[in-house]
């Protein structure tokens, strides 16, 4: 009872709002793993690494040219795209249509891989390797609103992923561009007969995917302190989001990430901070135990 | 049958093992072998499940709660680590057991998730407050030394290991070649093959489970009352359930020497290479695990075979 009352408080907008932020991570993750799975039916546990590889890059640039981190992201988008790319083909392309397990180990290796080579390149620059927080011109200002504050960091990232959100809707649903990755999704063979260059496909859905993951990434670095380390559960994360929310669905990965973002905050208000990274994947085992396929998997 | 499982390799491998101490008598080395055979106890009841087409990603959920039991009981009811190693771990293959039924329709990337999402639940309720009492929490918990301070207690240590690897080694070479490895590999294969062929595959899925989990929890309570001397909650870790993967790919999926070679290939490169190059070790080690993948999923006992044969002049 006290629970709920509690929720009526000012806290609990705060708790919303921040969850709200959250929430945005998880959904750009989950877009991008989803724009990748729908393509090349592959799952890339090594998303997370990407999103840190994006937020570093931001990270390093910024310093190095004392340019705002916000202004720096597309760069960064389109550095970690170009490499999403040449991972595709690398590390995803030589296991394509071996075992499904592959793909899960190859990911580990990239893990490792990316976690690695950040950390070395880490250390030869700042010569320790310790968790950093990027600063904006926005950090440390914040609008207030009745007794709620809201940083105006968070805003200007609220606004940025909309704009980016709209302008994504536009490419994939407006566009003959748009129109031929949505063909390949949907069924590949009958998009390679139609003159589709399906592996190319492959190859722009993945860098697009890691293109979304440093976005995601440069926020996550403007909200949290992050090191190598970070990204492998808001991965995970999102997996489990895209799962719920239906593999290749993309309203499904934005709302599920939303979503995940609230509960995650509510749970480490209510039950504590060790509940916070447990929920995601308690909820979706109860649904797979009901539902083996998913919730909106054929059976 | 007993023909079939020893042979030239399986002879080898048990002698490598118990001679290692006479040539690397160094305390530190032992050390060092001993904590290479808990992962290798480790990635072998990984292995196990794989071997039954099942893959865990959160096996260091079973890790934690075998080490967690063990520990306990030692600490909470007096009994000698020794025996406690062994009682700690049914507690991880009940909690198996239990998942073993809730996955069983899972397959692939959704059981991969779901086994991932265990080691985090366990996590959690370990570390609840109506827990820590038991637990203490974040902070952890001393572990009674598995071999009392005795003169010379590395040389001790280490072959106790170096029994229930060996333990642990022939169970599966057994597993391999009787009844119950045939029908995981028949589950392996396709599923439904083996159900049409008169195979009970809930029993055998659940049984590979069980198998499982209690090795993986016998690992995790010799890793802290072997080697750490404490527990925390930090071995519910991401790492720790990636590492069994890692071992096992490099030594050979699905092979009974795979995940021993793996753990000791990787160990002992991972020491001789960060000591010198840092981060580049773990570098290098992710790029020889793609490697392996990419170009010879059968691993490296594969392609020693297959020197040694060339060497001999042996066809296959």
């Amino acid at each position: 009872m006290i629970i709920f009352l509690s929720f009526f408080s000012e806290s609990f907008y705060s708790i919303l709002f921040w969850g709200l932020i959250i929430g945005i991570i998880y959904s750009l993750l989950a877009l991008g793993l989803n724009i990748i799975f729908g393509v090349m039916k592959v799952v890339n546990f090594a998303h997370g690494e990407i999103m840190i590889m994006g937020a570093y890059i931001t990270y390093f640039i910024s310093t190095l040219l004392n340019i705002d981190p916000f202004f720096l992201i597309p760069i960064s988008m389109i550095i970690v795209g170009l490499l999403g790319m040449g991972i595709e083909k690398v590390f995803f392309r030589p296991i394509k249509g071996t075992s499904k397990l592959n793909e899960i180990f190859v990911s580990i290796a990239l893990i490792l891989i990316i976690q690695n080579s950040l950390a070395q390149t880490i250390l030869e620059v700042n010569k320790e390797v310790k968790p950093v927080l990027m600063t904006t011109i926005f950090s440390g200002s914040s609008i207030e609103l009745g007794s709620l504050l809201l940083p105006l960091n968070y805003l200007v990232i609220l606004l940025v992923t909309s704009i980016f959100l709209i302008i994504f809707y536009v490419i994939i649903m407006k566009t003959s561009f748009g129109r031929r990755l949505r063909a390949t999704s949907q069924n590949r063979n009958a998009a390679n007969l139609m003159g589709i260059n399906v592996g190319r496909m492959d190859m722009i859905s993945f860098g697009i995917g890691a293109a979304l993951a440093a976005l995601a990434g440069s926020f996550f670095g403007i909200i949290n302190s992050f090191d190598v380390y970070s990204g492998t559960l808001p991965a995970i994360k999102a997996f489990a989001i895209i799962i719920l929310g239906g593999l290749g669905s993309i309203p499904g990965a934005i709302i599920g990430g939303l979503v995940l973002g609230l509960t995650e905050n509510i749970t480490d208000a209510t039950l504590g901070g060790a509940w916070r990274d447990a929920i995601a994947f308690l909820i979706l085992s109860i649904v797979l135990i009901i539902r083996p396929s998913g919730i909106f998997g054929k059976e | 049958m007993m023909n079939k499982i020893f042979g030239k390799i399986q002879i080898a491998v048990i002698a490598v093992l118990i001679l290692i101490p006479l040539l690397f008598p160094d305390a530190y080395y032992l050390q060092i072998f001993s904590l290479i055979l808990v992962f290798a106890i480790y990635s072998m009841s990984w292995n196990i499940l794989t071997y039954s087409g099942q893959v865990s990603l959160g096996h260091a959920a079973f890790l934690g709660i075998g080490a967690y039991s063990s520990v306990l009981l030692a600490k909470n009811i007096g009994l000698p680590p020794l025996l406690t190693i062994f009682i700690g771990p049914i507690f991880a293959a009940v909690i198996g057991l239990a998942l073993g039924i809730i996955v069983l329709r899972l397959r692939e990337w959704f059981l991969a998730m779901v086994t991932f999402g265990f080691s985090l639940i366990v996590q959690a309720i370990i570390v609840d407050d109506r827990l820590r009492f038991l637990t203490d929490g974040w902070n952890g918990i001393f572990a009674k030394p598995l071999v009392g301070y005795i003169s010379n207690y590395q040389f001790m240590n280490y072959y106790i290991m170096a029994t229930i690897t060996i333990g642990v080694y022939l169970i599966t070479l057994i597993i391999y070649n009787s009844k119950l490895g045939y029908a995981f590999k028949a589950i392996d294969e396709n599923e439904t093959l083996a159900k049409i062929s008169g195979i009970n595959t809930t029993l055998y899925k659940i049984i590979a489970f069980m198998i499982s989990t209690y090795l993986a929890g016998l690992a995790g309570a010799l890793y802290v009352h072997g080697i750490t001397l404490f527990i925390s909650p930090e071995i519910f870790n991401v790492q720790n359930s990636f590492w069994p993967l890692i071992f096992t790919l490099a030594g050979g999926l699905k092979t009974p020497e795979g995940p021993i070679l793996g753990a000791f290939v990787i160990w002992i490169a991972w020491i001789q290479l960060s000591s010198f190059a840092g981060y580049l070790a773990l570098l290098a080690i992710g790029f020889f695990l793609a490697i392996i993948i990419i170009f010879a999923p059968k691993g490296l006992i594969d392609l020693l075979t297959r020197i040694t044969n060339r060497i001999l002049g042996r066809q296959i």
